[in-house]
């Protein structure tokens, strides 16, 4: 049995961890509200319609603006009578007591590699490069084979994409070797 | 042409040696990628749409016809043999399931969710083909109130039967209609909310959408919170028999009971498949002789549900294909593929391209059976792919999330836009708001607006003409009686009472310091997890890997 992995969660960090989750549940009911405004803004600015009714690109915007607005002010009442949402839970065991932040930022990481250096690098490196970062992450800890199945992913990818599904993806730096 | 003509002509389309190749392929291709956790059967679909840019549109939908089903099925074999499902129509499932697993009776589980996804799905597929030409026939005389009427309810029933909070669902769904309404209006080609950016002006990708909330925002959700870095397993015992002629007497009543609640609900859009298995379970444990047993591996209670589940998948096709409204993220992505080949779902649809129709349905009964006979005597090879390590998994989970974003339309900024909506996908994981609806919103939102604007320049922008017709006052008031009643079934066997009492159960070996774990699935979960440190008895069973 090898289950030294699992984080031992008691039961006082659960009250402990319940200040950032509020905190959390704020932050979004806000930015949910800030959206709701930018949204009905983007509706109102829209010039006035042409067409037979009257109504035109402003419309559907200013009226889904409208309703999120009204949610989100539902959801502070919420939030402000103590209710919080219940996290999903994932196939594959999740706490959300606890937030593992290095991870988190390595996954982050690893598609912001992906965007900056796909088409300079190349798709085979710049894959491969993800997929090990991806799986430290995810807590792989035999580097060596990660990296080698990194590799042979990467180029079992490339080679099928670009000669059997004729989709191409960036070559990088082997432009014009392969 | 009717329905029974119909399927005669699509299993002639179906029934050419490449097409039924494709069948096998789908089929296989699908389970393969359905199995593996954290994999639902709307992103199995999506991430294999590039597999099929290539093909003829017919041979693509029997392709898709096949992983549809074959992703269904694989989900309920992770559901089963992992402690901790994830996607919601398995849960139910899950629970029993499980503990057959537990008690060396997993054989018997998987062969009852088997035969019962085939009995259900062949049942419901037929009833499809016999009720989309009816259907049909209704739907070209409909106006475009009427359709904005049925997509209102789609969109109200999907957002608010969803999940644990009605508000959070609706709030996802209203995000979804946001995410449609970014690019160019498509009748005063104004922009709406590009913010200047060139890249946006086509809007979002649905695929990049669908990808982005369901994988990217998966895995930053498992990396930031996984208290395991292996999947806690189940094993199959060796040599253990599959169904006992006991097992059969008690699994074909539920199948077919689990049908019959689980395609009806597919038909109307009643907010994907939690309520219809919900309902299977609470039905067959109300119905059982022994109903102390359910929670604690009766067969009847992974046999209803997963016969539920299937048929409400067939079920969702009906409008899906008659009307072009897509009531789960499944049939939306489906949606999404039709319209990659240029092909607008709707009433249309079977008088313009009946071969494809017909073909697709016809393939769908085929995989069926392609399903039955490939997974009774391979499902050791699909266990074998359930043990993939968990970093790797995920890993590879990420990797194909950016090349299928990047693939799309070979743009570094599509990944970016991955990259934003996975975080907002790994928050809404994180905070209780369910994604479906968001999925719904953002392909069905531009699609109403069409409705509605059309509607409203015939009646010279009259608000009233929403209204006016008999059809869309019948729409609106069933709309209400749906949602209260809705409300009223869930609450029965509410979802924390039914996942709690499986709790409970693991926790009767003992856990000295019980949480205070009805509130909160999450904490539940994590207290069946450590509960396979704790007990020895009936867990002998797992093999952590």
């Amino acid at each position: 049995m090898s289950h030294e992995t699992h984080v031992t969660a008691g039961g006082q960090d659960g009250v402990e961890a319940e200040r950032p989750r509020r905190l959390g549940e704020w932050i979004i009911a806000v930015a949910l509200l800030g959206l709701g405004v930018a949204v009905l803004l983007d509706g109102l600015r829209q010039p006035t319609s042409t067409s037979a009714s009257g109504v035109g690109a402003g419309f559907v915007p200013t009226v889904v603006g409208a309703v999120l607005i009204v949610l989100a002010a539902a959801l502070c009442v919420q939030i402000a009578r103590g209710s919080v949402g219940e996290p999903e839970t994932a196939e594959g065991d999740v706490d959300v007591r606890h937030t593992q932040w290095v991870p988190l930022g390595v996954c982050v990481a690893a598609v912001l590699i992906f965007i900056v250096a796909v088409e300079p690098v190349g798709y085979l490196i710049v894959s491969a490069v993800c997929f090990w970062l991806t799986a430290w992450a995810m807590g792989s800890r035999s580097y060596l084979k990660s990296a080698l199945i990194a590799v042979v992913l990467s180029a079992v990818v490339y080679f099928s994409f670009t000669r059997l599904l004729d989709i191409s993806l960036p070559a990088g730096v082997f432009e014009g070797l392969f | 042409m009717s329905g029974f003509e119909g399927l005669i002509s699509g299993l002639a389309v179906a029934f050419t040696l490449t097409n039924l190749l494709f069948a096998l392929v789908g089929t296989v291709v699908g389970t393969l990628i359905g199995v593996l956790p954290g994999i639902g059967p709307a992103l199995t679909i999506a991430l294999l749409l590039p597999l099929t840019y290539g093909l003829e549109p017919a041979s693509a939908f029997i392709m898709f016809a096949g992983i549809y089903y074959g992703a269904m099925y694989g989900g309920s074999t992770t559901s089963i043999l992992l402690k901790t499902p994830g996607e919601s129509g398995s849960v139910i499932t899950a629970i029993d399931g499980n503990k057959m697993a537990r008690a060396g009776r997993g054989a018997a589980a998987l062969a009852t969710a088997a035969i019962g996804s085939f009995v259900a799905g062949t049942i419901a597929t037929l009833l499809l083909a016999f009720f989309a030409p009816w259907m049909v026939g209704i739907a070209v005389q409909l106006g475009a109130q009427d359709y904005f009427a049925l997509m209102v309810v789609a969109f109200l029933t999907v957002s608010a039967l969803v999940g644990s909070s009605p508000l959070r669902g609706m709030i996802s769904m209203v995000l979804g209609l946001v995410i449609g309404l970014i690019g160019i209006d498509f009748q005063s080609g104004q922009q709406r909310l590009t913010f200047g950016q060139v890249s946006l002006l086509d809007g979002v990708d649905t695929v990049i959408l669908i990808v982005a909330l369901f994988a990217v925002g998966e895995v930053f959700y498992v990396a930031a919170h996984q208290s395991t870095t292996v999947f806690d397993m189940l094993t199959l015992r060796k040599g253990r028999h599959w169904m006992t002629r006991s097992d059969w007497g008690r699994s074909w009543k539920p199948w077919l009971r689990g049908t019959g609640i689980g395609f009806p609900l597919g038909v109307i859009p009643a907010g994907g498949s939690e309520i219809p298995t919900f309902l299977s379970y609470s039905t067959e444990r109300r119905l059982s002789k022994n109903p102390q047993e359910f929670g604690h591996g009766a067969i009847e209670g992974v046999a209803g549900p997963e016969a539920a589940n299937n048929a409400n998948a067939a079920g969702t096709l009906v409008p899906l294909l008659t009307l072009g409204i897509p009531t789960s993220a499944t049939a939306a992505v489906i949606l999404v593929a039709f319209q990659q080949y240029g092909i607008q779902a709707g009433p249309q649809l079977l008088e313009t391209q009946p071969a494809l129709v017909w073909g697709l349905i016809a393939s769908l009964l085929l995989a069926n059976v392609i399903l039955l006979a490939l997974n009774l005597p391979l499902v050791g090879l699909w266990v074998r792919i359930l043990e993939i390590p968990k970093p790797y998994l995920f890993a590879g989970i990420l990797t194909f999330a950016m090349l299928g974003g990047y693939a799309v339309n070979g743009s570094p900024f599509d990944v970016v836009l991955l990259l934003v909506l996975g975080g907002v996908g790994y928050l809404m994981r994180r905070f209780g708001f369910p994604i479906s609806p968001m999925i719904v919103g953002a392909i069905l939102g531009p699609l109403a607006e069409v409705q509605l604007r059309r509607a409203l320049d015939i009646a010279g922008g009259d608000l009233r003409t929403l209204v006016s017709t008999p059809f869309t006052i019948v729409v609106y008031l069933t709309l209400l009686a749906v949602l209260i009643g809705g409300r009223v079934m869930r609450h029965r066997p509410s979802r924390a009472e039914i996942l709690h009492e499986a709790a409970r159960d693991d926790d009767a070996s003992g856990d000295p310091s019980p949480e205070n774990a009805s509130e909160d699935v999450g904490a539940d979960t994590s207290t069946r997890a450590k509960d396979g440190t704790g007990d020895t008895t009936d867990d002998a069973e797992v093999t952590p890997r």
